[in-house]
């Protein structure tokens, strides 16, 4: 058995508290594989965007003289023929942004939702850590995961961009990963809303993905009709590509309605989450 | 700065028209290990997530050493070591990682109190949570709840799973947070588990505190047994008019009584008839616990407002 010491004050060197970072890293550790493996497929799709281009771009100058102006319009109003227009539909219009999004809604649902439904909310929330320290810290860990999805996205165009020698941008490859992030962001914030004021984690993907698939589908189809095109600006999808980012660099402008987005749904969950009672 | 660790006064916890704590009012001494004892349901749980701010009371006030759970339950917090009723950690971090992280959360948490309490609950810290049985898993919550010699430990049904030898253990570091002036406040379903290291207990049932003594005054009041044996057969209802009469059986010659209170009376209705051997028990804690379970199956219908067992299924 061993020596007994009586639970009195500490009397060696002790761990000091640092209730933001632990739960900040723990939750970063916790999804940082899905991060690597969505940044990687990026990665991937990039090289596959840069090894097809020198082979297709032929073919797509031909095809796009026959496609329809609304096929054009759904891909951003960047033709097909264009690396600009190949490497937007391939990768930055659609795979990248839903891969961000996949991220950060796993890593927010599971995060707090799945925190109280498993119930080890209980004992981490009987630590001294604030509700509200809780949720920025997760909110934190999310960014950082989807910024591994972004960064990974800015790689795979300068990987796509140099095997096939599109000549992509620096600022358009940038402003496409910022862009791509920043949608992220949002979303992810729709989750910890949602994830925070239920507590339930089918609630809570399933609702902020429905809502990240009407947004696109909003963004893309409304502008297809006059009468209804204003009505695409109500959607996040709309500030994250509208601008054409690949092409034209960050629309700043955009990145802050939808960062600026994302955390007022965060600032709008702190409240409410604090009030609630926790079921886990 | 009161010397009552715990402070409960008036709290009360509905869901929609049920009572899962009805009007609570409770003390715990500081320095004192507290048994808070009642069946399944009874709303243990729900007290002590209301404590500890996870969920919060519809009336009633608390405070623990004095500061307000809500106001206060950051410092409240620091103060306290717990483990839930249903403890659930992270299935894929080491039993060492899942320490780590919460003395990191916690601070103040010696490194080398964290190893000899896992030497003296002889806990694996090397393996994933994932892969314990439910008494590994539960070593590694009552580390967290010690780790930091929390002024007050608040633990419910904190002996899930683990075997006796462990268990001894643990009652041992019960009775030295005890000695070294913390404060226990144990919850539980089970008698045995409260009444080898409890000072006090309370016993809650419907959400509401019924009982509240020391356990040698609890054994006091218990419901006692005399067997009698008599020359001739005893006559049916022979203990008829003796007041503290719970039941009698009679068979024969033989007669089992129990009754609380006085003993002259039933002794006197006895000594009517010629008796030839006597055998006298006292009930252990366990059957006074179970006396009040009886009377709380044989509860009549709550009034309107009032709570019942079976609405309370869901509370833990």
């Amino acid at each position: 058995m061993a020596t007994t010491t009586t639970p009195t004050q500490a009397s060696g060197p002790t761990i000091a508290a640092h209730p933001y970072q632990a739960v900040t890293s723990h939750s970063i550790r916790e999804r940082l594989p899905l991060a690597i493996l969505v940044g990687t497929l990026m990665l991937g799709m990039g090289l596959l965007v840069g090894g097809l281009w020198p082979s297709l771009k032929g073919t797509f100058a031909d095809l796009e003289a026959q496609l329809p102006e609304i096929f054009t319009a759904l891909l951003g109003g960047v033709g097909l023929g264009t690396p600009v227009g190949w490497a937007n539909a391939e990768l930055v219009a659609l795979v990248a942004p839903i891969g961000a999004i996949a991220v950060a809604l796993i890593a927010t649902t599971q995060g707090i939702a799945g925190e109280e439904e498993t119930k080890t909310l209980g004992v981490l929330l009987s630590a001294p850590i604030s509700r509200t320290t809780f949720i920025l810290a997760k909110a934190t860990a999310m960014v950082f995961l989807v910024a591994i999805v972004g960064v990974a996205s800015y790689l795979g165009l300068l990987i796509g961009s140099a095997v096939g020698d599109m000549g992509l941008s620096q600022s358009g490859m940038i402003g496409a990963s910022v862009h791509i992030t920043a949608v992220g962001i949002f979303f992810g914030g729709v989750a910890i809303l949602i994830g925070a004021i239920s507590g339930k984690r089918r609630l809570t993907i399933g609702a902020a993905a429905g809502l990240a698939g009407l947004s696109f589908a909003a963004a893309s189809f409304l502008p297809l009709s006059d009468s209804l095109a204003n009505g695409a600006k109500a959607s996040p999808w709309y500030y994250f590509n509208n601008a054409i980012p690949l092409a034209n660099g960050i629309e700043w402008t955009h990145v802050l309605i939808l960062i600026g987005g994302g955390a007022l749904l965060v600032v709008t969950t702190l409240p409410i989450f604090k009030r609630r009672d926790l079921r886990g | 700065m009161s010397d009552a660790a715990i402070e409960i006064n008036g709290l009360t916890k509905r869901y929609g028209s049920m009572f899962a704590v009805n009007d609570l009012d409770l003390r715990v001494n500081a320095g004192e290990i507290f048994g808070f004892l009642g069946p399944n349901g009874a709303g243990k749980s729900t007290t002590i997530r209301i404590l500890l701010d996870q969920i919060r009371a519809n009336d009633g006030s608390a405070s623990i050493f004095g500061r307000d759970i809500r106001a206060d339950s950051l410092e409240i917090r620091r103060m306290v070591g717990y483990i839930p009723g249903d403890l659930a950690l992270y299935p894929k971090l080491t039993g060492k990682q899942t320490l780590d992280y919460f003395a990191r959360l916690r601070g103040g948490v010696e490194k080398s109190y964290v190893d000899e309490l896992a030497e003296r609950l002889k806990a694996d810290l090397s393996r994933k949570v994932g892969e314990y049985s439910t008494g590994n898993r539960q070593k590694i919550g009552l580390i967290q709840a010690f780790m930091h010699r929390p002024k007050l430990l608040i633990l419910d049904e904190p002996n899930a799973g683990l075997d006796p030898l462990i268990q001894q253990e643990f009652h041992s570091l019960l009775t030295e947070a005890r000695e070294a002036g913390g404060t226990v406040f144990l919850s539980s379903h089970t008698l045995s588990e409260v009444e080898r290291v409890a000072d006090r207990v309370g016993i809650i049932r419907h959400g509401r505190l019924i009982e509240v003594s020391r356990v040698d005054e609890l054994k006091s009041k218990a419901i006692r047994r005399l067997d009698f044996e008599f020359v001739e057969p005893a006559p049916e209802g022979m203990f008829d008019n003796v007041p503290g009469i719970r039941s009698v059986e009679i068979d024969g010659v033989h007669a089992r009584v129990s009754f609380d209170g006085g003993i002259n009376d039933l002794l006197k209705a006895a000594m009517t008839r010629e008796v030839a051997n006597l055998h006298s028990r006292e009930a252990d804690l366990e059957e006074i616990f179970l006396a009040f379970y009886r009377d709380d199956e044989s509860a009549p219908e709550p009034a309107p407002g009032e709570s019942r067992k079976g609405d309370e299924a869901h509370v833990r």
